[in-house]
Parts: structure tokens; C-alpha cells; sequence
């Protein structure tokens, strides 16, 4: 009963790391860039919400404020990698953001302290049901929600809509899709902009039940890349799946006093595990 | 050339045996500055920054008023980066420089970095913060605080006699601390506790509900949380969503923090932590003179300011009581000479002594949040049955 229990109190929660790992996704997906900066830029849109609303700003002003700031600060991000590193090889472009994580992390330290936790707003926190014994609030319902509206729109933007037809040339072939006439780099800005918002508003959502400290938020990034790596950094389903499986093999672990201690290695585990049988058929001898 | 090389060779016992005299000697000979050295990690995370400013802030103000004996106070200090090496080469640095006591430090590296070196080097250290067990093992080291795990006796040794918890559950990172404060608590009380869970990964992890599940299914009087405070807020919080919230929060002395406070504070949440010193919030007659100072230096009020206040103006007393010559080997003798340093911000006179290790301070007050603010559960200075070493 107990194990069934934190299973479900895990389960419940990796809506956490599903809706994080469909950010990461998506920005690849659209912008064939493995971006590292997404969670620090999402951390700062959700500080800037918060530290308007300690001083009373209205959540109508401060949330949309804290959205414009993400979308900001990722538009920045993509102007030097469309200016600098369009043309760049993929793991140039993983460096490149890697090394601007490193540079978010310690502008949030600065302007927000270290460790220091704050009072997120929580409007969803009362208790929605109680399943097995674990109560589920509407926030852990809200999460879900959104990680699965996060799953569906870029799906079906992708596959219905012009502007997702264009978004895919761009992101499998940028330099052809220029010379036909496509504007690559705007749509990439534009792009960068929306996710940057998106996660904005994810960060804001998830903050009030995790270590909200500003490094804490940014290094949710490990979970975000582990859950799209069970989709195989392709599938947004496999990522929003991989997600909730993440948070429910975390919760039965907790359930063992001498697995506990596993649980947060486990799960990188299983990645490296669900990638070996991902890459089954794959003949290591045969060139990319 | 052979002229030249023997002319060296000449030179070089002199030079030698001038350095060697002062390196031992401590000081800088007996009318210019007495050297103090003090250690502070600084970067990545500004774990020492305030206790450094307050340190610095009661030197200069020995040196304002006269110095010591005429002589004024040089503080030599470094940010060791929470590095090994950089904590070493400074240690070595302040030593070369004819230190006379290493005091007011700060630093999440250099008890485990130079507690030999200390030793050998017969120095002593009034550390303001020892953030680790190596600061309470080592003959040369005095941390003014009780400890992180003295912390851990102290607040389940509380629950159990004033609060009446019986079934406590623990959940802290792994570690040898840890292991030996409860070990510490479970002879001195002969409880047990009903959940003693050492899995918290350090970094913290994204959800607390699976544990506070198991809390809660242990039927849990009191929990103890062993994190920083942005991650006990989000343990309470999970806590709180599932219904836990007439039972006893207690955590370590390090989510005693502004931010902990403006996160829980107007939850009417029942919590509990150690305060290693008078209380930072209190107005009164012990505190007086530290926030005055840090008011002049600009620090927050912190427990970190706290320990690093008490660690220098110890040293002032002891500098002031030496009769004869301040050097490091007067100073070391007078440290182990023991006389008590009085002082009313903890619990019990501070002495030094000559036993292999010091835990000079084994007093704590026990502080809660109440409407929204820091409150003392109770007025007087409490004190552990026993040191963990």
C-alpha cells in the first residue's frame, strides 16, 4: 500500500519533469538546437513574476510580465545564435548555450541570491481528490494539463498549420529554406521568443512545489533532458510518457528505505537503458 | 662566476635563518603590526561574506580606538573558493606572513583542508562558522558554533522533552555527521526514531511528496528535514499538500533564513530550529554591540555575522591579556591556557583549552515562526547532554 502510494505521490508530480523535458523538445524540434538555456530563462521569467508580486503587483500584470521577460531574455539568446551560429555544427551550438546556462545561473545568484527561496504564488494549491491515499492539489492537475497542451499544440502546429510547415524546412534545412524564399531567421527569433515565454509560464507553474531557489530551478534542467530522452529527443508523446515515468519510478523508490537512496540515479538509469534499446538496431560500424 | 656563487651561497644562510626566525616567531616583529589571518569562502556561493565584513569591522575598530598595546591589528583574509588548494596555499600564506592565530573564518573547506597543517604549524583557529565535523576534531580548531551536527542532537533532544514527540522521522543527505548525532541523541534520550532516512540527494531533487508520504504513513509526530532552506520550504509545502500540518517541522540551523521565513511564515505551520547564538532577531542587551557593528559595516544580521563577531572579539580579550610579547607561540600558549571568555550572545563562557578537540559552545535557543515572524520557543539557552565528535 505504501509503495502503491508514493508511486502515485511520484507519479502525480512527474508532470514536473514531462512538461520541462516537452520545453526541451520543442526548442529542438523547432530550432535544431540543443538549448541549454531554456530552464534558466524560464527561471527568470517566473523571478521576475515573483519579485513583482511581493511588492504587490497583481498576478493579471505580473504573470504576463514574468512571460515577457522569458520571452525576452530567450529572444536574446536566439539573436546571437541566428546572427553568429546559424551556420555553426550542432554541438558548436550546444557549447555555445551551455556556456550562457553557466552565465543565467550566476546573473540569477546576483540579482535574486543564491539559495534564497521564495514565496511563489500557488492559486491552485487546494486538494483536487485523493487517490490511494495521496492527496493530488489542483496544481499537480494544472501541471499536467499544461504538459499535455504542451504535447498537443506544437503537434499539431507542426503538422496543420503553414507557418508549422515552415518552422519544419527551417529546422531541417535552414539554408535551403532561405533560398526558397522562407524567412528563416525571423521565424527562428519568433521561435525562440514563444518558447521562451512558454517555459516562462511552465517555471511559474512548477515553482511553488519544488526547491524554488533560483540554481535549484535552473538545474531542474538534468530531469527536463532526462524526459525527453525517453521520447529519444524526437517523440513529444515519449517525452511527456518518459516525464511521468521519471516521477513515478522516483516515488516507488522512495517507498524503500535501502532503495531511497538510489532514487534520484535510478532514473538516469533507465534513460541510459531505454537509449541502449532505442539504439538496438543501430550498427556501430556503419558512419552517420 | 665562482665569486658570484659563493657570495650567493654566503648570503643565503643569513637570509635563511631570518626567515625561518620570523616564520616561527608569528608576528611582525614586536612593533608593527600583530597578524591575524582569516579564511572565508567567498565564491562561487558568498557563504562567508557577512562573518568576513564583521570580522574586518571589530578590527578596525580595535585599531581605531588605540590598537593593542600600541600595536594595531592587520587582518590578513582570502576567499578560498571552496577550493582545497587555494584554502591550503592561503593557510600557508598567513603563516609565512607571521600570523599569530587564524580567527573569524568562514568556510565550507578549511577545517578539512588545514586542520593538519594548524597542528603543525601550531597555530591556533577560532573559527566564526565550522561548517563540517573536521572543525570540531582538530586540536588547533574552536568553532564558536555548535555545529550542523550538534544542530541535529539539539533539535531532536528538544522535541523529544519539550514537545513530547515520540515517533521523530529524519530525513537528512548521507553522511557521517548525520549517523553520529543520532547516535548521540538515541543513548542520551534511549528513544529510537521511527524513520531515519539519509537519502536526500544534496543537490536536492524536484519532489518531496514520496517521502512526506511515507511520513505521514509511519504515523509521524515530528519530522526533521536536514536541507537548505529553499529545500525545506519545498518539503514543508509537500508536506502541507497532503495534509501534514499539525505536526512538528523542525530543521537545521541553516534554513534559519529570511527566506524561509517569507516562504512559510504566514502558514501557521508549526516549526522549529536551533539558533547557535542569541537569536539575530532579538533586540537586547547581548546583541547590542554586533548589530551596531554590522549596522557600521553594512552586514546583514546573520548567524554567520554572529559566530564571526564572537571568534574576534575572543581573540581581542586573549590578545589583551598577554602579559609579554604578542607572537603566535603567546598566543597559542594563552588559548590553551583556557581562561574563559565571557559573553552573554551564548549560553556558556567560551574556553579553549588543551583537549584534542573543541566544541567550546554547546548552548543553542530554540527558535519557531509565530504570526508570521522569528519568536524564541523559550527564553533561555538550552544545552546538549553531549558533543558529537
Amino acid at each position: 500500500m505504501l509503495t502503491i502510494s508514493t508511486t502515485i505521490a511520484g507519479l502525480a508530480n512527474g508532470g514536473v519533469y514531462a512538461l520541462l523535458g516537452l520545453c526541451a523538445l520543442i526548442t529542438f524540434k523547432l530550432l535544431a538546437v540543443v538549448d541549454f538555456t531554456f530552464t534558466a530563462v524560464g527561471a527568470l521569467g517566473a523571478y521576475a513574476m515573483v519579485m513583482l508580486y511581493e511588492v504587490n503587483v497583481p498576478l493579471w500584470i505580473a504573470v504576463p510580465a514574468g512571460i515577457a521577460t522569458g520571452m525576452a531574455v530567450h529572444l536574446l539568446v536566439g539573436v546571437v545564435m541566428v546572427h553568429y551560429f546559424s551556420e555553426g555544427r550542432a554541438e558548436v551550438k550546444a557549447a555555445v548555450t551551455i556556456t550562457m546556462f553557466t552565465a543565467f545561473i550566476a546573473l540569477g545568484g546576483m540579482l535574486f541570491g543564491v539559495s534564497r527561496p521564495r514565496d511563489f504564488p500557488d492559486p491552485f494549491r487546494f486538494a483536487a481528490v485523493e487517490l490511494g491515499g495521496v492527496t493530488i492539489t489542483w496544481t499537480v492537475i494544472v501541471v499536467a494539463l499544461l504538459a499535455v497542451l504542451f504535447t498537443v499544440l506544437p503537434a499539431l502546429v507542426l503538422r496543420r498549420t503553414r507557418i508549422g510547415l515552415l518552422l519544419r524546412a527551417v529546422a531541417a534545412r535552414p539554408m535551403t529554406a532561405q533560398l526558397i524564399g522562407v524567412p528563416a531567421g525571423r521565424l527562428a527569433l519568433g521561435v525562440w521568443a514563444i518558447t521562451g515565454g512558454a517555459v516562462a509560464l511552465a517555471m511559474m507553474v512548477i515553482a511553488p512545489s519544488v526547491p524554488n531557489d533560483f540554481s535549484s530551478l535552473g538545474l531542474l534542467l538534468t530531469w527536463a533532458f532526462a524526459a525527453a530522452l525517453v521520447g529519444g529527443f524526437t517523440s513529444l508523446v515519449g517525452a511527456l510518457v518518459g516525464g511521468f515515468a521519471l516521477g513515478a519510478l522516483q516515488g516507488f523508490l522512495a517507498s524503500f528505505p535501502e532503495l531511497s537512496v538510489y532514487r534520484s540515479v535510478l532514473p538516469l538509469l533507465v534513460i541510459v537503458l531505454v537509449l541502449f534499446w532505442r539504439q538496438r538496431h543501430a550498427r556501430w560500424d556503419a558512419t552517420a | 662566476m665562482h665569486i658570484r656563487t659563493r657570495l650567493r651561497r654566503a648570503m643565503a644562510l643569513p637570509v635563511a635563518a631570518a626567515l625561518l626566525l620570523s616564520a616561527c616567531s608569528g608576528g611582525t616583529g614586536q612593533d608593527g603590526p600583530i597578524v591575524v589571518g582569516g579564511l572565508f569562502t567567498n565564491t562561487p556561493i558568498p557563504f562567508g561574506v557577512s562573518a568576513q565584513a564583521i570580522a574586518q569591522g571589530v578590527f578596525d575598530q580595535v585599531n581605531a580606538e588605540g590598537g593593542i598595546k600600541g600595536r594595531t591589528i592587520e587582518y590578513l583574509t582570502a576567499d578560498d573558493a571552496n577550493q582545497s588548494a587555494t584554502a591550503s596555499a592561503s593557510a600557508r600564506r598567513f603563516v609565512d606572513e607571521g600570523a599569530v592565530a587564524v580567527v573569524g573564518s568562514a568556510s565550507l573547506i578549511d577545517c578539512s583542508a588545514n586542520a593538519a597543517f594548524y597542528t603543525q604549524s601550531s597555530i591556533m583557529a577560532i573559527d566564526g562558522v565550522g561548517a563540517n565535523l573536521p572543525c570540531f576534531q582538530s586540536s588547533n580548531i574552536a568553532a564558536v558554533n555548535i555545529g550542523p551536527f550538534n544542530s541535529i542532537t539539539a533539535i531532536l533532544e528538544y522535541s523529544a522533552s519539550e514537545l513530547g514527540n515520540v515517533a521523530q522521522c529524519l530525513f537528512s543527505a548521507p553522511g557521517e555527521g548525520a549517523d553520529l548525532a543520532v547516535a548521540v541523541f538515541e543513548r542520551s534520550t534511549g528513544q529510537k526514531l521511527a524513520i531515519y532516512d539519509t537519502s536526500l540527494p544534496p543537490t536536492g531533487e524536484g519532489d518531496y511528496t514520496g517521502l512526506i508520504v511515507r511520513a505521514k504513513n509511519a504515523g509521524c509526530d515530528a519530522v526533521v528535514f536536514l536541507g537548505t532552506d529553499s529545500q525545506s520550504v519545498a518539503f514543508i509545502n509537500a508536506g502541507v499538500s497532503q495534509g501534514m500540518t499539525d505536526i512538528d517541522y523542525l530543521l537545521s540551523s541553516n534554513a534559519f533564513t529570511a527566506g524561509l521565513l517569507s516562504a512559510l511564515g504566514d502558514k501557521g505551520l508549526h516549526i522549529y530550529l536551533p539558533s547557535e547564538f542569541n537569536p539575530f532577531f532579538v533586540d537586547d542587551q547581548a546583541n547590542k554591540e554586533w548589530k551596531a557593528l554590522a549596522d557600521k559595516v553594512g552586514a546583514d544580521y546573520s548567524s554567520f555575522g554572529q559566530g564571526s563577531y564572537l571568534a574576534s572579539t575572543w581573540l581581542v580579550a586573549v590578545l589583551r591579556s598577554i602579559d609579554g610579547d604578542i607572537t603566535r607561540e603567546s598566543v597559542t600558549q594563552a588559548l590553551l591556557m583556557g581562561d574563559p571568555f565571557q559573553t552573554s550572545m551564548v549560553g556558556q563562557p567560551l574556553v579553549f583549552g588543551d583537549a584534542s578537540t573543541h566544541a567550546p559552545n554547546l548552548s543553542y535557543k530554540v527558535v519557531t515562526i509565530a504570526g508570521g515572524a522569528w519568536a524564541l520557543a523559550e527564553d533561555g539557552f538550552r544545552s546538549l547532554s553531549e558533543p558529537v565528535k
